[in-house]
């Protein structure tokens, strides 16, 4: 098959210092975690220029006979073991923070930490989104209802030249909180859904200084229809 | 009794225990009102309204009388003025009506012709509510009954039960009340009947300059006031009490009554159960583990049912719904079912709820019923909490029935109207960032059955101390909430002693608190002192739960010792309390409860 999207094709980062402030709607239960202004390092990196997509998923399954203790909802949108065709270049969802760090440990990498996948987005620019500094449908899938390949807006790369970090599918990040009461990490970057009501989570794309909560429990409640991951390598 | 004296122009109209005398003979006055035999409170006269059109102002006592009409059947009787205006072509009615339950009602009705179609601001004043008040009668307004020291009504009332407004004399026991029903669909319509202006006055000052815009639109008689008028005898009690069987005798209260929904009579105090929170999770071993959340909570008294959540904030992160988060569970709903056995084992119920706000395009009542029937009858969950709901579809009793017999609604906030009280047996009290004391609610007064524990999620430090006061001063259990959505507000070692402590006294005392009569807002003996009633329906006990709102301890008479009663003891502190000359007297800290309990004398 002839792959679209490169395999391990990486964006270089050199280290770097900013500041970082992130944000995101208050609705009930504390973030209990220092929003900034702060100074973070950022160290060098090569940054996965795409999300991870169901192909090269498919591939660290195969060579690493991945199976979670606690299959429920995993690559639940598979069938038989693989993924729809059409759907090669796709971002891998259906994927909890476990599974991601367990690609990420195969592939010699990890995840972004929050603040880093924030300057990657922003760039040293720190742009609002990805492309700049205004909401553009244009340039990411903020709304299309469904997922989108990778590499669908080669116009909403950041200023790094990292692709598809907005809209289209969120994407776990390496921390892990725990505050004494609760386990939690962040989404970043949004995704195509929106969901109707007010009480709803936010969906489409997200500003760059904006993170999700998102609580975790058991990996069955985990796993997202609209969560991948994208990995890093430190130098 | 209707004596029509046509040479003095007089009407009589009484019954044994009140009497109205109307004064005819210059226009239309009101003379007399009597609520005791002989003792009259009302020497008029005094115009039954004033009205002002255009700069004119137009008394009762100047309107041309056209015809008075004597009114009786079988049932009623009484006596109806037809008048006219002396300027701006107003016609009115005044008629007053003996009811059965030894009431009368008053009824002013109006019509206009316009010139040329287009119609004027009409003001009515009502005089009557001058002479109410004053000589240290005890006043109580509907929306304002019983005022805190700041002013502020110490009843949290519902749209839903207008309280009467009741003068009583100084010895709180004689006086009437006034019933003023409200036929307005909603508030800010401009109903013709203005009784919900009157409703909505809050202080004295207000009902006694009382101006009532009127729209008297067409030259059709339209209702702009209507009162029933009782008298009392017994005060504040009589008046609640009365009203409160008013309006209980016109709804059907059986769903109370059904033998497989009274387990949760004693389910007072219940657990909002976070489920991503170490309360009840463990993510060591990835389960849940209400064992351990139900022995954590015998601190603060045992908990009696847990609602688990696992729905909200995660909705919408993704295109899963509700209901797809139950299988997503550790183990799923078979996982929930042990759960609930596990629970049930301990003696504790289960819900879960539903959201209404979280539905999509493919989605329809009937769709919704079936799934919430396939998730109790595949978890075994014991009731249904609905997420910011004050009413619930029709199509969900009856289908949920269906399956099987014993399944609870309740409703996160207070049921919406008379046919959802009927319907939902229980909701929750909910007070967000409201932490008000003195407050009683009124439906946990009309309908004690509504078993609604307080809660209020945000509260922390003085304020959770407030909530617990809450709960003791009306009688109620409480939603243990530590963990809102993933902030963590846990009641203090201090706090859960004195729920503990509550708690021991709610379910030893079940049967007073949650009787048929309890009465809000009793009198008091004291300035800043407030009480509420409650008594066993055989009469054999009475609390009074007292609380401090003053700046100061207050020490020396609380409440009246009801007559045929003795004194028990106080139950929170174990303080002495003493009768003296039919009075309970001892001490009463500032922003604390008290509570008084009494036996019936043998």
């Amino acid at each position: 098959m002839n792959n679209r999207v490169e395999d391990n094709c990486c964006i270089h980062i050199l280290p770097d210092r900013y500041i970082y402030r992130v944000v995101h709607r208050i609705m009930e239960g504390d973030c209990e975690y220092d929003h900034g202004p702060r100074m973070v390092e950022i160290k060098e990196l090569y940054v996965d220029k795409y999300p991870v997509t169901n192909r090269r998923y498919k591939e660290f399954i195969d060579e690493s006979g991945y199976k979670p203790c606690d299959g429920h909802n995993f690559l639940k949108h598979w069938t038989d073991g693989t993924y729809p065709e059409e759907m090669a270049e796709y971002p891998v969802v259906w994927v909890s923070q476990q599974d991601a760090k367990a690609y990420a440990a195969w592939a010699g990498k990890r995840l972004l930490y929050d603040y880093e996948w924030q300057y990657i987005a922003g760039g040293k620019e720190k742009q609002r989104y990805p492309y700049g500094d205004v909401l553009d449908k244009q340039k990411c899938n903020h709304d299309r209802g469904s997922l989108t390949p990778v590499d669908e807006y080669p116009e909403g790369a950041s200023p790094f030249g990292v692709m598809d970090l907005c809209g289209n599918a969120r994407e776990w990040v390496e921390d892990v909180i725990d505050d004494g009461k609760h386990r939690f990490t962040f989404l970043r970057g949004g995704c195509y859904f929106q969901a109707p009501h007010f009480w709803h989570t936010d969906g489409g794309a997200r500003p760059v200084d904006h993170h999700l909560k998102f609580q975790l429990l058991n990996e069955g409640q985990n796993r997202c229809q609209t969560t991948g991951f994208r990995c890093a390598r430190e130098v | 009794m209707l004596k029509l004296d046509d040479s003095r122009k007089r009407v009589l109209i009484a019954n044994d225990k009140m009497s109205f005398v109307i004064d005819y003979s210059e226009g239309l006055r009101l003379r007399e009102l009597e609520y005791q035999p002989s003792v009259p409170w009302l020497l008029g006269p005094v115009d039954f309204f004033i009205l002002q059109v255009l700069g004119d102002r137009i008394p009762s006592s100047e309107c041309r009388i056209l015809d008075v009409i004597e009114l009786k059947d079988s049932v009623q009787e009484g006596i109806a003025f037809e008048m006219e205006s002396p300027v701006r072509n107003i016609r009115m009615r005044v008629s007053m009506l003996s009811e059965a339950q030894e009431s009368f009602t008053l009824l002013y009705q109006m019509a206009a012709s316009w010139e040329d179609e287009y119609q004027e601001e009409v003001f009515m004043n009502i005089p009557l509510f001058e002479k109410f008040g004053g000589q240290q009668n005890q006043w109580y307004l509907s929306s304002n009954p019983v005022a805190r020291p700041d002013g502020r009504s110490a009843m949290c009332l519902h749209s839903e039960y207008d309280l009467p407004i009741c003068n009583i004399d100084p010895d709180r026991k004689r006086g009437f009340s006034m019933e003023l029903k409200n036929y307005a669909g909603f508030i800010d319509a401009w109903n013709q009947n203005r009784n919900c202006d009157l409703l909505a006055i809050t202080d004295e000052e207000g009902l006694k300059k009382n101006k009532l815009l009127l729209r008297l639109s067409t030259d059709q008689l339209a209702d702009v006031f209507e009162a029933r008028f009782f008298a009392l005898e017994n005060g504040w009690i009589e008046a609640f009490d009365g009203w409160r069987q008013r309006i209980r005798e016109q709804m059907d209260l059986t769903e109370y009554d059904r033998k497989d929904l009274q387990w949760y009579k004693k389910v007072v105090y219940q657990h909002f159960t976070f489920a991503y929170s170490k309360e009840i999770f463990n993510y060591d071993t990835m389960e849940f583990e209400p064992e351990r959340l139900i022995e954590d909570s015998k601190e603060l008294g045992g908990i009696d049912s847990i609602l688990l959540w696992y729905q909200y904030p995660r909705l919408g992160v993704d295109e899963q719904k509700q209901w797809d988060f139950n299988d997503n569970i550790p183990g799923g709903k078979e996982g929930m079912r042990r759960f609930c056995e596990r629970a049930r084992a301990k003696g504790v119920k289960v819900f879960l709820p539903y959201k209404p706000w979280d539905i999509r395009f493919d989605e329809s009542p009937e769709s919704i019923v079936e799934h919430m029937v396939s998730v109790i009858d595949e978890t075994g969950i014991d009731g249904i909490w609905f997420d910011t709901m004050d009413s619930v579809p029709e199509n969900f009793r009856e289908r949920i029935d269906a399956l099987r017999p014993g399944i609870l609604f309740c409703t996160e906030v207070h049921p919406a109207n008379t046919k959802c009280i009927e319907s939902i047996t229980g909701s929750w009290d909910q007070h967000m960032n409201n932490d008000d004391m003195p407050e009683a609610f009124i439906l946990r007064y009309i309908f004690p059955e509504n078993n609604a524990p307080a809660t209020n999620r945000w509260a922390v430090g003085k304020s959770k101390d407030n909530l617990i006061n809450r709960c003791i001063f009306n009688g109620t259990g409480i939603a243990v909430w530590q963990d809102i959505f993933g902030a963590w507000l846990p009641f203090s070692p201090a706090h859960k002693k004195k729920l503990k402590h509550w708690k021991e006294i709610l379910m030893a005392h079940l049967d007073t608190y949650f009787g048929k009569k309890p009465i809000p807002l009793v009198p008091t003996l004291q300035k800043d002192l407030y009480a509420n009633r409650f008594i066993s329906d055989d009469g054999m006990e009475i609390i009074y739960s007292v609380y401090n709102a003053g700046c100061e301890n207050i020490s020396g008479a609380l409440v009246e010792c009801d007559p045929g009663y003795v004194l028990q003891g106080e139950l929170w502190s174990g303080k002495i309390l003493e009768k003296k000359e039919g009075m309970i007297v001892g001490d009463v800290m500032q922003g604390e409860v008290s509570i008084v309990c009494l036996k019936k004398e043998m």
